[in-house]
């Protein structure tokens, strides 16, 4: 091994450690390892340039500007109320419609800014029924991270898969991911159901005050609303068929976000920019130029290499690994660093012989997706809803969280092994 | 220290029951220009990002039920005070 791969491995290594023990904001650690890459002469700069997936970031760019949009309407109070009435007021069925709405959001939004969207319309429907928000809180942590692993746009990890691998396309996501995860999701909330029914329970008063709720006030600008919905369905309408029209993603997100800032004009545009969290876009600027040292100096090609050697070019047992390790791993770390390493890797095992790599890509966002929920610090939606949960005083602590979340995570990536193994490996 | 607070009757109709935890009123606007009044409260309890200070909750023909964290009892009277309408606070 060259000098150059050790001061690559030395570089990465380091940063990682400071990324997984989160003294320090990991975009500052992300850019400090990446910019180390270039100074220390490991990549060039047109080289790391070269690296940089612009195709991830301008998706989540997009996005991020239509959701902020959106969000200034009331819409998803509204369909949260609106859900409350149609289960009658009953807390354990608003449990499953909370958790369905929040899996649903997380499969076309960030899960971070849905939770962030569901966590203040939780209180307050648990505050009027005088029931404990806390199963609610875990049931929506869970569904976040289980609704975005259902399509290329929900989940950061399946956004770098889409825009790494040219085969991985939108309706591709839908095809193989959509199915299994809601699978996956109505298994989980129908045990946290199970598991929380004692305490989710109101007098007929509470409910019959809930029924009265005018949810159409919650809609604040119905022109805004109106010109919110026409971009966000033609931007959905344009990830189904991107493909078919020649255009990446990110062109998709990009244009409907700026037709929606051309519909509703200037006024919006300094405040949209404001909420595109640019800390996200950089950490994953100098995540790929974290990766590209390794690339560049042959070190993913030498793990592939061992990885093959040890699974004996077995598609099979390769696909298996890389579902439980993504799945371990991204309980303990952060998913998107672990992705970025494993993306290059996965390519370098199909030049090493593995012919079918499929079952391998679908592994991999199955792992590190779902893998998320093992931890309170597994995705970063755990963390932002511990943390607003413990701010407004019901702390939901490691512990608590993980004798709860951690099993549901081993089972449900005990059904996705068997889902993998039926559909692709045999 | 709690407050005593007075408010026109022909403004709006105002009831208070104290819980465990939070205060619940029940207000009902009579006046036409008291539904921005409101947004305004609304809004200003938004701003601070405590997301379980205040509970706003809108029932059709203009009543609104509030359901008010013990600690931001007097800021919520105080808010109703500063949007005219309540016409006087007290010190009890």
């Amino acid at each position: 091994m060259s000098t150059q791969a050790l001061i690559a491995i030395g570089v990465f290594l380091i940063s990682y450690a400071f990324i997984v023990t989160e003294k320090i904001h990991r975009t500052i650690i992300a850019m400090t390892g990446g910019i180390m890459m270039v100074l220390l002469g490991i990549v060039g700069q047109e080289k790391a340039l070269h690296h940089i997936d612009f195709n991830t970031l301008g998706l989540l760019t997009g996005m991020m500007i239509i959701v902020a949009i959106t969000t200034e309407t009331g819409l998803f109070k509204y369909i949260a109320i609106l859900a409350a009435k149609k289960v009658k007021g009953d807390p354990l069925k608003i449990l499953l419609a909370l958790g369905t709405i929040t899996a649903l959001g997380s499969a076309f939004l960030d899960n971070v800014t849905t939770v962030l969207l569901m966590v203040p319309v939780t209180f307050s429907i648990t505050r009027q029924l005088r029931v404990n928000p806390i199963p609610f809180l875990i049931t929506e942590i869970i569904a976040s991270n289980v609704g975005g692993t259902s399509t290329l746009i929900g989940d950061p990890p399946n956004i770098m898969l889409g825009s790494a691998v040219k085969e991985l396309t939108f309706m591709a996501f839908i095809n193989n991911l959509t199915a299994i995860s809601f699978f996956v999701l109505f298994v989980n909330i129908g045990i946290l159901a199970f598991i929380y029914r004692k305490q989710l329970r109101t007098s007929d008063d509470l409910k019959a005050n809930l029924m009265d709720l005018d949810e159409k006030e919650e809609i604040t600008d119905k022109r805004l609303l109106i010109k919110s919905l026409v971009s966000l369905s033609l931007t959905i309408l344009g990830f189904f068929f991107h493909q078919l029209l020649h255009i990446e993603s990110a062109t998709v997100a990009l244009a409907g976000a700026f037709l929606l800032l051309l519909l509703t004009g200037e006024k919006y545009l300094d405040k949209a920019f404001l909420k595109v969290e640019w800390t996200t876009i950089f950490f994953f600027i100098g995540l790929f130029v974290l990766v590209s040292g390794l690339i560049e100096t042959g070190v993913i090609s030498l793990i592939a290499d061992y990885s093959v050697h040890l699974t004996g070019g077995n598609v099979t047992s390769t696909s298996l690994l890389i579902l439980w390790v993504s799945a371990i791993a991204s309980a303990f770390i952060d998913n998107i660093p672990f992705v970025a390493t494993m993306i290059p890797m996965i390519k370098d095992m199909g030049e090493l012989g593995i012919n079918n790599l499929e079952p391998l890509w679908w592994s991999l966002s199955l792992g590190a997706c779902l893998g998320g929920n093992g931890t309170l610090i597994g995705a970063s939606a755990n963390v932002i809803v511990a943390g607003l949960a413990a701010k407004e005083g019901y702390p939901i602590t490691f512990g608590k969280f993980l004798l709860i979340a951690f099993p549901l995570m081993i089972l449900s990536i005990i059904i996705c092994t068997v889902y993998i193994y039926l559909r692709y490996l045999i | 220290m709690r407050v005593s607070y007075t408010f026109d009757e022909q403004l709006l109709s105002l009831q208070e029951t104290a819980n465990e935890e939070d205060f619940e009123f029940s207000l009902t606007l009579v006046a036409k220009d008291g539904r921005s009044k409101m947004e305004k409260i609304r809004e200003h309890f938004d701003a601070n990002n405590i997301l379980t200070d205040i509970h706003f909750y809108i029932h059709p023909n203009n009543r609104f039920q509030i359901i008010v964290r013990k600690d931001f009892y007097n800021e919520f009277i105080i808010e109703l005070f500063r949007q005219q309408l309540i016409q006087e606070i007290k010190w009890i």
